[in-house]
């Protein structure tokens, strides 16, 4: 599903967006979903078998706010196929890795490399280092992540699903990256999109999604 | 196991005589084209059933018949399978002998140990059927009727289940699962609680619909205790099953039959008081038309959790006795100092029923001629008797 304005009140345009989590096993991908959508955390975690669906919406301003329909899909090596399934529609993707786990940041890494390749090319990456309430066990410096995802035009955040801490500005920022200036193009992808299911593109009007940045926040 | 001795549980080193043992024993037995089956070691039952490349060991040291450790054994491949799929397995193990089947499983823990648990204290394994929800017809049928917005060429099968138990269901012409593998489905969506929020979707191998291939299960759950399921094959259906919730919920809210549901799902099912037979304190009763079946709760003196256990230790013991392949028996009565027991196989329903240990025979013939009534003329309301096909 692409971007398109829900009808009715003006006051609150509602803009939606699917979102995908990738990311290694036990990275904390579904604890970042579950903080963000419930503001809850358990500290023991199932595995995610397959991939769960939630949506949260995000208000940008005012008058506008982001709805995300987000994929949290399972780490395991088994669901590896599956994965095009979630992220070939997606609009932006949060790959996660845990910052005390340095395999987990090289697996994001991958992740990264498969979507730019085969993800649609405006998707807006962000990359997450989570468990960062962990700090005495940090074997990822938050300086090289930062580095690589200037590199390679990602959004960049250290979070902690545990404690809370960064969750809603991660997603926030990658709301604020969304075009939602464009809404006629938007609101024309959005219709053509309903009617087939490849790959509806959202017209970014510039090319804000592939600049550098940095998280605002 | 897998053939390639890797333990999914304890401290490696210390088991690994034994699986070397177990696999010395085992290669023996193929050596002379024979096969395993079981060894009785003074209190030690070892039962085992190969399904190469893997082959699962049962050992115990409990009064459990080797044929109730053997389908349990089934069971837990089933799960396995379900995961992976046969042709998975194969494929793997087909260029890796030594492949370590743990790491293809990795984050299923919860599942297996879920099932093993369940296995030990469901009766549904030995008998083979679902067990169904009392629910007053009128509302099974409602429920029915909301589960035909389902129907769709992509949804083989569309359930409402609470825990282990069928509340209905819809399934498309021609297809028709075995039991078994409802059992591996529901306790596979009852063996995780990340499932009761979201919507998931989930590949899944019903090893007796098609072991090779996977099915694609929607799980969501409508209210704390009811959960919808729909299968379909096609795995690109996501948005479309999440559409049909959409409309089954907007369906049962309306009309207010979620909330009706939900507060009979909140309460505990029948007691043995509330049919007044004389005598009786538990029992089972089996549909074997709708390979369904219905239980009374636990009353008198079963309270607690280990008696409830030991009660359903013996009926395991009637259902082995009623089941043995050499000698089966129509009917089995055992009386001890707690209680008086009936196993009673015909063909069409099979009853598990206890009743006091100094109750006469003729009273529990009567009684038990009773209950088989009570449960003809309730049949509608503990089964779903004519669930929907499109």
């Amino acid at each position: 599903m692409s971007a398109h304005r829900n009808s009715g009140a003006q006051a609150a345009k509602v803009f939606n967006f699917k979102l995908v989590l990738l990311g290694e096993s036990a990275v904390g991908k579904s604890s970042l979903v579950v903080r963000f959508v419930k503001d809850q955390f358990d500290d023991y975690r199932e595995s995610t078998i397959g991939a769960a669906f939630f949506t949260q919406v995000v208000p940008v301003d005012d008058s506008t706010s982001v709805k995300f329909e987000i994929w949290d899909t399972a780490g395991q090596e088994r669901y590896k196929s599956l994965a095009p399934m979630y992220y070939r529609n997606a609009q932006c993707a949060v790959v996660v890795y845990d910052i005390t786990q340095s395999a987990s940041f090289e697996k994001a890494k991958t992740w990264v490399k498969e979507l730019q390749r085969q993800a649609d090319p405006d998707i807006v990456i962000a990359l997450v280092g989570n468990k960062n309430d962990l700090a005495s066990r940090r074997a990822v410096t938050a300086e090289e992540c930062q580095t690589y995802a200037d590199e390679t035009g990602l959004l960049f955040q250290e979070t902690s699903a545990k404690t809370g801490a960064n969750v809603g500005d991660l997603f926030k920022a990658i709301a604020k990256k969304m075009p939602l200036d464009s809404q006629k193009q938007n609101q024309r992808t959005g219709r053509n999109s309903s009617s087939g299911p490849t790959r509806p593109t959202v017209d970014l009007s510039g090319s804000e999604a592939a600049s550098t940045g940095n998280c605002a926040c | 196991m897998p053939s390639t001795k890797s333990p999914r549980y304890g401290d490696e080193s210390r088991i690994s005589t034994f699986m070397g043992v177990i696999q010395a024993l085992i290669a023996f037995f193929t050596d002379t084209n024979d096969t395993l089956k079981s060894i009785h070691v003074g209190q030690h039952k070892f039962v085992f059933l190969l399904r190469d490349p893997i082959y699962l060991v049962a050992v115990a040291q409990t009064e459990e018949p080797e044929v109730q450790l053997r389908y349990q054994l089934v069971y837990l491949y089933d799960q396995i399978l379900s995961i992976v799929s046969y042709s998975q397995i194969q494929k793997i193990f087909k260029s890796h002998s030594n492949f370590d089947l743990r790491k293809l499983i990795t984050g299923t823990e919860s599942m297996i140990d879920h099932l093993a648990d369940n296995l030990m204290t469901n009766f549904c394994f030995a008998l083979g059927s679902v067990e169904c929800i009392r629910i007053p017809p009128m509302l099974r049928e409602r429920l029915g009727l909301a589960l035909k917005l389902a129907k769709s060429k992509n949804v083989l099968y569309a359930l409402l289940i609470s825990g282990m138990k069928l509340v209905t269901l819809l399934r498309a012409k021609n297809v028709a699962l075995y039991s078994s593998d409802l059992h591996i489905l529901f306790s596979t969506v009852t063996s995780f609680s990340s499932f009761k929020m979201g919507e998931n979707w989930i590949p899944i191998c019903l090893p007796k619909f098609n072991q090779n291939g996977f099915l694609h299960v929607y799980i969501c759950y409508l209210t704390p205790n009811l959960c919808l399921l729909l299968l379909s094959s096609d795995k690109s259906r996501f948005s479309e099953m999440s559409d049909i919730k959409s409309n089954i919920v907007e369906k049962l809210t309306k009309n207010g039959d979620l909330e009706k549901v939900e507060e009979i799902l909140n309460e505990p099912t029948y007691s043995p008081a509330e049919i007044s037979i004389p005598g009786l304190r538990h029992f089972f009763y089996r549909s074997n038309k709708m390979v369904q079946h219905t239980s009374s709760l636990f009353g008198e003196p079963y309270v607690k959790l280990h008696e409830q256990q030991s009660l359903l230790e013996k009926y395991h013991g009637l259902w082995a006795q009623l089941h043995d392949r050499q000698q089966a028996s129509r009917i089995v009565h055992r009386v001890s100092e707690s209680e008086s027991m009936l196993g009673w196989c015909t063909s069409t329903f099979e009853l598990y029923a206890t009743f006091g240990p100094l109750i006469r025979k003729n009273t529990l013939v009567n009684s038990s001629n009773l209950l088989i009534k009570w449960v003809k003329r309730n049949e509608e309301a503990l089964f779903a008797t004519h669930p929907p096909i499109v």
